[in-house]
């Protein structure tokens, strides 16, 4: 069974780049979301693996989201992975802080960045 | 605009010191003119005393006189010659006392005179009285001129006290006058001078704020800029890569060759920006030093295994150490800075050549040192290389892929730990750059026994240092 990736990104490109990333080097399946509302009704709908989350959106920012998605019941246990401008050591610890799995520096590298989700979530 | 600030704070500096200065000149001058008065003062009562004594004197001698020619005698005479001696040591020392003032002398001299005659008619009597007794003199009073020249006298007295009286007077109101005038000099200066200090200390700090303010914009365009340039660039390496990889379809080698450039500059475009927003917050204080106790070998290890993929892809050898050291650092910064001296010394390494990475103890710190047996620096670069942007090479920051940025980064993280970086090098030989940390306090009490004579310190630094660097 492939992975099921969720991945919030208010920039159109970096969510195509990144899904065609994953998808031809781990080939995983990849949906999208514009905005941390959007993403929530998508996470409760199909239930992914992991989150990947932006950090900085507008109307509603990566940790707001991550806030609603541990309060609904469906989607609490969904590990989620910030992407965050440049992880910084002290950013990194707050999001952890806040039930972060992880954090993904942009700009990241599509062509890595499935081994680095695996890294973060033990993954084989 | 920062020189006309600096122009007019110095102007107006120099405006108190001009100001301060009148203040001591007036101030000095109206001490010594005050003491000058007192003088006067002092003065002007011995005058009076004197001519109240000289006065005092003829009449004593006007009475022995008299005495003399009503009784005959003898001890009458007797007073009046004792009081006559007295007389000339009164007169000169009005003399000296006057010596400035002319008109005085010539008071003097006529009062003088006046006596003198006084003194003649008096001895006159006593020789009449001596000789024709008391109506011989009797018979002379209405032709002797005495009672004439005592009025004179005591008129001249007089008139002189007057004098002496408006002198002192005169001179008191001179003396008010220059202190009134005295005061208002140095009391406008004083006000001028703390109109120029508040209106430099008021200018200061006015472009002080505009200065911090304008810093302060400088600092979040930065950081903005970089944020919105960030977005862009992760789609396009994203995008770079993935074609590049060929995982999306075979390019042809000349396309290949053409996505491996864009690669490498949209690689080098991301440094870029990563180190320029890193100094900006360097700078501004946005980033603390998050001080914590840590292991040397630890940190140089973990460098070392960053480091390995491109100085494989060199053909460099790495080499750390053995010895420990714990040290009080941010672990990430000083990463931070230990790639960025490793990369450095690899990419102007030979291949097959060796970069060895290490830390010592020297007092109170760690001395971290990263060398290697590239191409030297020469001595006019080695304290500008640590500014912004200033390569040993102009071209090195294209060739090499350097951002010109590394070196001022880990300088400012250095200092911020307390420590200093420098450069020791011989070209064509090789460079070993040098940084210090300061040591965490546990492994100073380790070390300071063993370290307790700083010329065995010296030594056995030396003697490590030949061991791993037998090429210095």
């Amino acid at each position: 069974m492939p992975k099921h990736i969720l991945l919030i990104d208010d920039e159109d490109d970096i969510r195509e780049v990144t899904a065609v990333g994953l998808e031809a080097t781990a080939g995983w399946l990849v949906s999208s979301a514009a905005s941390g509302i959007a993403a929530i009704d998508l996470a409760r709908k199909t239930v992914p693996d992991v989150i990947l989350l932006d950090v900085m959106m507008p109307d509603q920012d990566g940790p707001a989201t991550l806030r609603l998605l541990r309060q609904d019941e469906v989607t609490a246990k969904i590990p989620v992975i910030f992407l965050t401008a440049k992880a910084q050591s002290i950013e990194g610890e707050r999001l952890r802080a806040i039930g972060a799995a992880g954090t993904l520096a942009k700009p990241f590298n599509p062509l890595t960045l499935a081994n680095e989700i695996k890294a973060i979530l033990n993954w084989e | 605009m920062k020189l006309t600030v600096e122009r007019t704070v110095l102007v107006g500096f120099v405006i108190v010191l001009a100001l301060l200065g009148t203040v001591g000149v007036v101030s000095q001058r109206t001490i010594i003119g005050l003491i000058d008065d007192s003088k006067w003062v002092t003065h002007t009562y011995i005058v009076l005393e004197l001519l109240q004594q000289i006065s005092f004197r003829i009449s004593q001698a006007e009475a022995a006189v008299r005495g003399y020619v009503i009784t005959g005698d003898s001890t009458f005479e007797s007073q009046y010659e004792d009081i006559r001696k007295q007389v000339p040591d009164l007169i000169s020392e009005m003399r000296t006392q006057t010596l400035d003032n002319p008109a005085e002398q010539s008071d003097i001299n006529a009062l003088d005179t006046l006596i003198q005659k006084r003194f003649d008619t008096m001895e006159e009597g006593i020789r009449v009285r001596k000789s024709g007794g008391l109506q011989a003199v009797l018979a002379l009073g209405s032709t002797s001129p005495g009672r004439r020249l005592s009025m004179e006298i005591s008129a001249l007295t007089v008139r002189m006290r007057g004098d002496e009286e408006q002198l002192l007077a005169d001179r008191n109101q001179r003396a008010q006058l220059s202190a009134r005038r005295a005061f208002l000099v140095v009391l406008s200066a004083l006000v001028l001078a703390m109109v120029a200090v508040i209106g430099s200390v008021v200018l200061v700090f006015r472009d002080l704020t505009r200065r911090r303010e304008v810093e302060r914009m400088k600092s979040e365009f930065v950081s903005v800029v970089s944020h919105e340039l960030r977005t862009p660039l992760t789609s396009i390496h994203g995008s770079l890569g993935l074609l590049a990889s060929g995982l999306l379809g075979k390019v042809n080698p000349k396309g290949e060759r053409m996505l491996e450039i864009a690669v490498n500059n949209t690689d080098r475009l991301i440094r870029l920006l990563n180190d320029i927003l890193d100094m900006e917050k360097l700078d501004s204080g946005k980033i603390a030093m998050r001080q914590t106790q840590c292991s040397a070998r630890e940190l140089i290890d973990h460098a070392i295994e960053v480091m390995r993929p491109m100085a494989q892809n060199q053909q460099i050898q790495l080499s750390g150490d053995n010895s420990d050291l714990l040290i009080y650092a941010d672990r990430d910064r000083i990463m931070q800075c230990l790639t960025n001296l490793l990369s450095n010394a690899i990419k102007f390494s030979e291949p097959g050549g060796t970069v060895k990475v290490l830390a010592k103890p020297a007092e109170r710190e760690a001395r971290f040192e990263v060398s290697d047996h590239g191409r030297g620096i020469p001595e006019g670069k080695r304290h500008s290389i640590f500014e912004r942007f200033q390569q040993v090479d102009t071209s090195d920051s294209r060739k090499r892929g350097g951002t010109g940025l590394g070196l001022a980064i880990s300088r400012n993280i250095v200092e911020q730990h307390g420590g200093k970086i420098w450069v020791e090098s011989q070209l064509g030989k090789g460079s070993t750059f040098f940084f210090t940390i300061p040591l965490a306090d546990k492994q100073r009490s380790q070390l300071q026994p063993f370290y307790a004579d700083p010329a065995d310190m010296d030594g056995s630094e030396r003697e490590s240092n030949a061991e791993t660097h037998p090429a210095d």
